[in-house]
């Protein structure tokens, strides 16, 4: 699994905002870059990223809940913490149920802020290394033929051999040899490992 | 007889001017139309048909020679059958007697053509005679009053010369013949009977045309000396003695169904018989003349209530009805249609009346209802901008929150920021000053922008100027005139004389005043009317160097647990207040350098006090 720094994206157009939660972030060890606008921010933009964006909703060019809204339309792995003015509580609501995982009002508790960026950040972990997983087990899948796809999903089901044979109408001999490509091509230490990266293909299927 | 000169002249006069006819030319073609006819005569016929073609025969075939084309007949009919004939068109023309020609006149408008010239030297006009005889002997027979009781004797009822003309006499001596004769006796023709029944004393009178008797005399049959004329008097030409007024002779007419152009034939060629001709041998008479006036009979026939004229015997409305249902049915009918119509136009200005009395009201309606939405507009206007002054307070508010989260969300954050620093001791000395440089810069951030809102709401400040607060209140209760008129809301006046000028910018005082006004109207909702007053006066407090505007309502007062919130923003207490009102004229006020002060002993209601400092020169 290839390894993501983490990083706190601070997108606002206050100059001193951006500097002293830089200031504050850095100060509990979480490393963060700023940008003055969302423009600014997309050409860093890896969607598919270890991350937490603190956005602010006011901001000349794009606004806060149009870069949200972008990004959770290409299912990043980023979290978004929204910064709210005074009474924008209706924003906020609207910014949550698009997808966003926070939102704080200005001006900031510290200590909130920080918390909410680790949570945010270890959702952000958690969505990442599902995503590469499913990647990894859906790149596997893709190095199977057909045959071997059957074969591997009566093995999932729980079938021996000999009962693998009778339904495909060939030889047991020949079951074996596929059984052994299909452990080789997924990885598969086990039927066991088999078993759970079909559980993740299913799990994001469904 | 000798030919008479002139009526031969008058006679060929006549026909040049026939032939000078205008339409004269037309009458060959016409003529020729005629061709192959064969038209019927009508002749009265009293005494039997062979008499009277005997009589008439020749002037009929005269008229047939001499019309080209045309053939007559002679038909002779009695008078029953003359109607007949005339009212079925089966004759052209007719000869008759001068009653009888009266009577279908009337009723078939047959219109005559020529009249019978009996002799040259009698004018046709005056031809006609009753003689009524008796014998010479009877001394107590002398006038036709002395008719009356005796018997008479006549030809016929419908004969004219031989009875209706006696009769019209005999009327005007005021006797009637049906009733104040002992007898009335109608013998028939010939009329000689009549004579011989006088003479042998059968009848006392009788009565026979006029100059029978000289005829009688000159052929023989009689003596004249033996009989006498009643109210004898000698006729036109003196040759007979007659009883009664003169009347004109028998006419040729023409049906009205007749050719007018046959007609002028016909005429003309009458006109044209030549003397002695054999026709009017025959006849008996001398010529034919142009036809004369028939008045006469006509006057006679009216007052003798026979012919024409028979229905007035008869009562008058019955009469009337009879003779004229049609007509009164018409009347009627016109009536009943007036009376209907007199009606409808009655109705129909009743429905228009009432049908523009609604659109009247209806019109004031609409009239009131734009009134109303004028009012409202204005009101609306007025509410709109004083929400526009509210949000723009709101925005300000909004606005300056936002600016002010900036520098304190910084600050907040550099400071957490250090604090953690120090506390895992990861912080140099260089690296805290330059933070806490940053925070300070910040709190003067926040500073500055304070600082600008102080400035803005203090920005009338320097438009200060003296300003008469009698002419300021006067104008703003110009203002809130409309809304307080549509309130039902009296608004009286009360302001002090000799009041200095106080410093202010007029428009926001006006404001503040007008602000004022709309809290003590809002206070006045669903009072009685005498209760909907407010009084604005103005006040100079000598002593405290103020000059006052109290604003003072009558109703419910100020409800002492929300008296210590009244001057707080979206504090209110109305349903549809924003609650900035005092607010914002408090912070009005204080940029004036005043205050706004509530007096709650001003039982009922509240009054609110605006008190601004007297203007000084700067």
């Amino acid at each position: 699994m290839p390894t993501e720094p983490e990083m706190v994206h601070i997108i606002d157009d206050d100059d001193s905002i951006r500097s002293s939660l830089t200031w504050l972030l850095e100060a509990v060890d979480i490393p963060a870059t700023s940008y003055d606008s969302a423009e600014a921010f997309l050409p860093a933009l890896k969607p598919d990223s270890i991350g937490v964006l603190i956005l602010d909703v006011r901001m000349p060019g794009m606004s806060g809940m149009q870069l949200l809204e972008r990004m959770v339309q290409q299912g990043s792995t980023l979290q978004i913490i929204i910064l709210t003015g005074h009474g924008d509580v209706p924003m906020a609501v609207r910014a949550m149920s698009n997808g966003a995982f926070y939102f704080i009002q200005k001006p900031v508790n510290g200590p909130q802020l920080v918390e909410k960026v680790r949570e945010a950040m270890l959702k952000s972990r958690i969505a990442y290394s599902q995503k590469i997983r499913l990647d990894d087990v859906r790149g596997r899948v893709e190095r199977l033929t057909p045959r071997e796809r059957e074969v591997m999903e009566l093995i999932v089901s729980g079938h021996a051999n000999k009962v693998i044979a009778a339904e495909l109408g060939v030889v047991e001999r020949t079951v074996e040899v596929h059984r052994h490509r299909v452990m080789e091509k997924m990885e598969a230490a086990s039927v066991a490992d088999l078993v759970i990266m079909q559980q993740i293909i299913k799990q994001e299927v469904d | 007889m000798k030919p008479s000169q002139p009526s031969d002249l008058f006679r060929t006069l006549l026909l040049c001017l026939a032939m000078l006819w205008p339409g004269t030319g037309g009458a060959v073609h016409e003529t020729r139309e005629l061709a192959g006819q064969h038209l019927n005569i009508g002749v009265l016929a009293f005494r039997g048909e062979q008499r009277t073609e005997k009589i008439w025969g020749p002037t009929v075939e005269y008229l047939s020679l001499a019309v080209p084309g045309v053939s007559f007949d002679l038909k002779p009919l009695d008078l029953e059958q003359m109607e007949q004939a005339v009212q079925a068109g089966q004759v052209s023309f007719i000869i008759t007697n001068p009653g009888n020609y009266v009577e279908l006149e009337y009723r078939y408008g047959v219109s005559r053509i020529a009249t019978l010239q009996r002799y040259h030297h009698q004018s046709p006009s005056r031809r006609i005679h009753s003689a009524i005889i008796a014998r010479a002997d009877r001394t107590d027979l002398q006038n036709i009053d002395d008719l009356k009781n005796r018997s008479v004797m006549a030809v016929s009822e419908n004969a004219f010369g031989g009875f209706q003309v006696a009769w019209g006499e005999m009327k005007q001596h005021a006797i009637d013949p049906n009733s104040d004769l002992a007898e009335l006796v109608f013998a028939g023709f010939p009329q000689d009977n009549i004579v011989k029944s006088v003479l042998d004393g059968s009848v006392d009178a009788g009565i026979i045309r006029g100059c029978l008797l000289e005829q009688m005399d000159r052929a023989g049959l009689i003596d004249m000396a033996d009989l006498k004329v009643l109210g004898g008097r000698p006729n036109d030409t003196g040759e007979c003695r007659v009883s009664t007024a003169a009347y004109p002779d028998w006419p040729l007419a023409k049906l009205g169904g007749t050719s007018d152009h046959l007609a002028k034939l016909v005429t003309m060629t009458l006109l044209a018989m030549p003397d002695n001709h054999r026709a009017a041998l025959a006849g008996e008479y001398s010529g034919w003349t142009i036809p004369v006036e028939y008045q006469a009979v006509h006057d006679l026939f009216r007052e003798l209530q026979i012919g024409p004229y028979e229905w007035m015997r008869r009562p008058t409305l019955l009469i009337l009805w009879s003779r004229y249902w049609q007509w009164i049915l018409v009347a009627l009918l016109g009536v009943l249609w007036w009376i209907w119509h007199v009606y409808r136009v009655e109705q129909l200005v009743r429905t228009r009346t009432s049908q523009l009395t609604r659109a009247n009201l209806r019109l004031q309606e609409e009239m009131e209802e734009r009134q109303q939405t004028e009012q409202k507009l204005l009101t609306q206007q007025n509410e709109l901008a004083h929400v526009a002054r509210v949000s723009t307070a709101g925005e300000l508010a909004s606005g300056l929150a936002h600016e002010l989260n900036q520098p304190l969300s910084a600050i907040s954050s550099y400071a957490q920021g250090c604090i953690w620093r120090l506390e895992s001791g990861r912080i140099t000395q260089d690296e805290l000053r330059d933070v806490i440089q940053r925070m300070a810069a910040e709190a003067e951030r926040a500073g500055a922008i304070i600082q600008r809102l102080r400035g803005f709401l203090r920005k009338e400040q320097t438009h200060c100027k003296a300003v008469d607060i009698n002419q300021a209140v006067g104008e703003a209760t110009d203002l809130f005139a409309a809304e307080a008129n549509r309130r039902g809301i009296r608004v009286t006046l009360t302001l002090a004389k000799a009041i200095p000028p106080v410093c202010s910018e007029t428009i926001q005082l006006q404001q503040v005043i007008i602000n004022l006004l709309r809290n003590a109207a809002d206070a006045l909702n669903g009072l009685a009317a005498e209760r909907l007053r407010i009084e604005l006066s103005t006040h100079y407090a000598v002593a405290e160097g103020v000059v006052r505007i109290d604003v003072r309502d009558f109703g419910p007062g100020i409800d002492p647990q929300g008296k210590s919130h009244l001057f707080e923003p979206f504090f209110t207490t109305t349903a549809d207040g924003m609650g900035l009102g005092l607010s914002l004229s408090q912070s009005i006020v204080e940029s004036h350098g005043g205050t706004i002060r509530v007096i709650d002993n001003a039982h009922p209601g509240a009054c609110f006090s605006i008190v601004l400092p007297v203007y000084k020169e700067p």
